[in-house]
């Protein structure tokens, strides 16, 4: 299997308009993929992020601004010349063709013959381990089956970057975290760039080492999964990434205030001065007993989290939310003491 | 579950008789030589109409139908695809009243339009059997593009996009993707359109002035004769054949397809 490195991506001010819509789908985009790495563009729907997508991969044109892979202008390249491959949500397997020549397909469409074409394309069946499926009717695999398959018949296109639209949202759970094994053994072998558009923020951790959050067509954050999770750009990025705690306030003086109390805040924390929205990760807050900490709270909700359990404390009208760990123990309406380090404090604007 | 099973082998039963009756006795009457009111079965069997037959140019007629069938599926199959795409795609000026002009032939009635024709085609000195094969071609036109219509409706434009990004260039989308998804539907279209022309007998009569003889035009004119019961059944038989056989063969494509959609 090759090893060559294969050419990142990068957008500048790139946007779409589609007629009779009273906003730009996407709007002034700019976000640079390095060359191995796989990138998730995370949002809520109609957030612009398959169009981001499919303005890549050239199956639809930018009304501004331009699209680069390797280093190479590819705006006004058609998508069959852009060495991108692409897997959408649904399989899409060529129904007349069986899984191999499905796999074959694109050294067919490049003038190869039917045999060495077949012989490449069985050993990118073997790299997503369905190797065995090579003679079966594409119709006649199943729904994990077929994804691994379309992964298979675009890594055969030998692509400079990967485009993946939301490929495991219609696979079950089990079948997403065996995606997400192969995702990261393709990415050991082969080391293509990617880019993953999902709306799910565990799907992003889970195949991502960036996280870029569109919302409504405009880039909001883009950084390194923890800078994600921690230091969200705004709040509605803090929320996309499963933050549930918000506590309004101001800020001055380098310090958070609001019912929490004066919270001392991180110095690079885009506001300064003025209103400003503290949020928490319900990972990085924890609880004591009410003595041991200067925040004292009172628990006014239990939910379970898997094994853990998940509760909202209440400082006056600041309600924070706080996982458990399995052998603490709390009763509703109980007072417990909170504790918030300096490390978990970040400051947003409000919406 | 059982009761389900008795009743579909009931509809079954009775969907076959419903076909198979009526071709009994044009059976009988193709291999009778005489049978006289009110005999139940025939009176003497025999091969007089066989005979009839083969004096008659019905081997050159059965030859001109498939050569008419073929020609009007040739020409009316590849335009109704066309047009279809056209409508499907929205890229057409006017697509109402275009829509209107090629489903015309079905509310305009042949008989009117084909002696109106006639006039034409003799004045411009064209050739009669091209403006048969024409005028049919026309006259098969709604069916294709109805056909290819529902066709590129339920197509998912997301096997040519994908196809794209594997490298595939518009001309091979088309030939390695679009014609291999939609060969059951074009298969049932040119079927239609072999039909239209193998069992005209107006434009064929009217417009071909005589000069194109095909099987309808055969029977009819058997069929208006009297005495001529066995050889008109003979040719009714011989007449149905030959589209009976192409149906299963597409038939047998589409479900071969279908299987392996």
């Amino acid at each position: 299997m090759s090893t060559a490195r294969v050419p990142g991506v990068s957008v500048t001010d790139l946007s779409r308009q589609y007629d009779n819509a009273s906003r730009p789908a996407l709007d002034g985009v700019t976000l640079e993929v390095a060359v191995g790495a796989s990138m998730a563009l995370l949002g809520p729907s109609g957030s612009g992020k398959s169009t981001a997508l499919r303005l890549i991969s050239g199956l639809d044109e930018p009304t501004r601004g331009t699209v680069r892979i390797g280093g190479r202008d590819v705006t006004a390249t058609p998508a069959e010349s852009r060495g991108v491959g692409m897997v959408f949500q649904r399989p899409l397997l060529f129904p007349h063709l069986s899984v191999l020549d499905n796999v074959a397909f694109a050294a067919r469409a490049a003038g190869l013959s039917r045999r060495d074409s077949r012989r490449d394309a069985a050993r990118y069946l073997d790299l997503v381990h369905v190797g065995d499926l090579a003679d079966r009717s594409s119709a006649a695999i199943s729904g994990g089956q077929a994804q691994r398959v379309a992964i298979a018949r675009a890594l055969a296109a030998k692509p400079a970057v990967l485009l993946l639209d939301e490929p495991f949202s219609a696979l079950d759970s089990v079948l997403r975290t065996e995606m997400y094994r192969l995702l990261r053994e393709i990415r050991a072998e082969v080391d293509p760039t990617i880019v993953m558009v999902t709306h799910d923020q565990a799907e992003a951790v889970a195949v991502a080492d960036r996280i870029a959050v569109l919302i409504d067509g405009a880039l909001e954050h883009e950084s390194d999964l923890a800078t994600a999770y921690s230091r969200p750009s705004t709040l509605a990025v803090h929320r996309l990434m499963g933050g549930l705690t918000e506590v309004a306030g101001t800020v001055a003086q380098g310090a958070h205030h609001s019912d929490l109390g004066s919270l001392p805040i991180p110095a690079d924390c885009p506001i300064s001065e003025g209103p400003g929205v503290l949020v928490l990760r319900h990972e990085s807050v924890s609880i004591c007993l009410a003595h041991d900490a200067t925040i004292s709270a009172a628990v006014v909700a239990i939910e379970a989290a898997g094994v853990r359990r998940r509760i909202t404390v209440a400082v006056g009208a600041a309600r924070v939310v706080v996982d458990l760990a399995p052998d603490i123990d709390v009763s509703s309406g109980s007072t417990v003491g909170l504790i918030i380090p300096p490390s978990a404090r970040w400051v947003v604007q409000r919406l | 579950m059982i009761r389900q099973a008795r009743a579909a082998r009931l509809v079954r039963g009775l969907l076959i008789a419903w076909f198979v009756l009526p071709v009994i006795p044009v059976v009988l009457w193709a291999f009778a030589n005489r049978w006289p009111f009110p005999d139940r079965l025939p009176a003497q069997f025999g091969f007089d109409g066989v005979r009839t037959a083969l004096r008659s140019d019905a081997a050159h007629a059965l030859v001109v139908s498939t050569g008419l069938g073929l020609a009007v599926a040739l020409l009316a199959t590849p335009a109704g695809i066309l047009a279809a795409r056209a409508l499907t795609t929205g890229k057409v000026f006017a697509p109402r009243l275009v829509q209107a002009v090629i489903f015309a032939p079905l509310v305009l009635p042949a008989f009117a339009v084909a002696l109106g024709l006639d006039v034409l085609v003799l004045r411009l000195h064209i050739s009669s059997t091209l403006a048969v094969v024409a005028i049919l071609a026309v006259a098969a036109l709604p069916y294709t593009t109805s056909v290819m219509r529902l066709a590129f409706g339920a197509y998912d434009v997301g096997y040519d996009e994908e196809a794209r990004t594997l490298g595939a260039s518009r001309w091979v989308v088309a030939v390695r993707v679009q014609l291999p998804l939609l060969a059951p539907a074009i298969s049932g279209a040119a079927f239609l359109a072999f039909l239209v022309g193998w069992s005209d007998y107006v434009v064929t009569l009217l417009v071909g002035g005589g000069r194109l003889i095909s099987l309808p035009i055969i029977v009819a004119s058997f069929a208006s004769g009297t005495g001529n019961h066995s050889v008109v059944a003979l040719l009714s038989i011989v007449a149905v054949l030959p589209p009976l056989i192409l149906l299963a063969v597409v038939a047998r494509f589409r479900g071969r397809r279908g299987a392996q959609s």
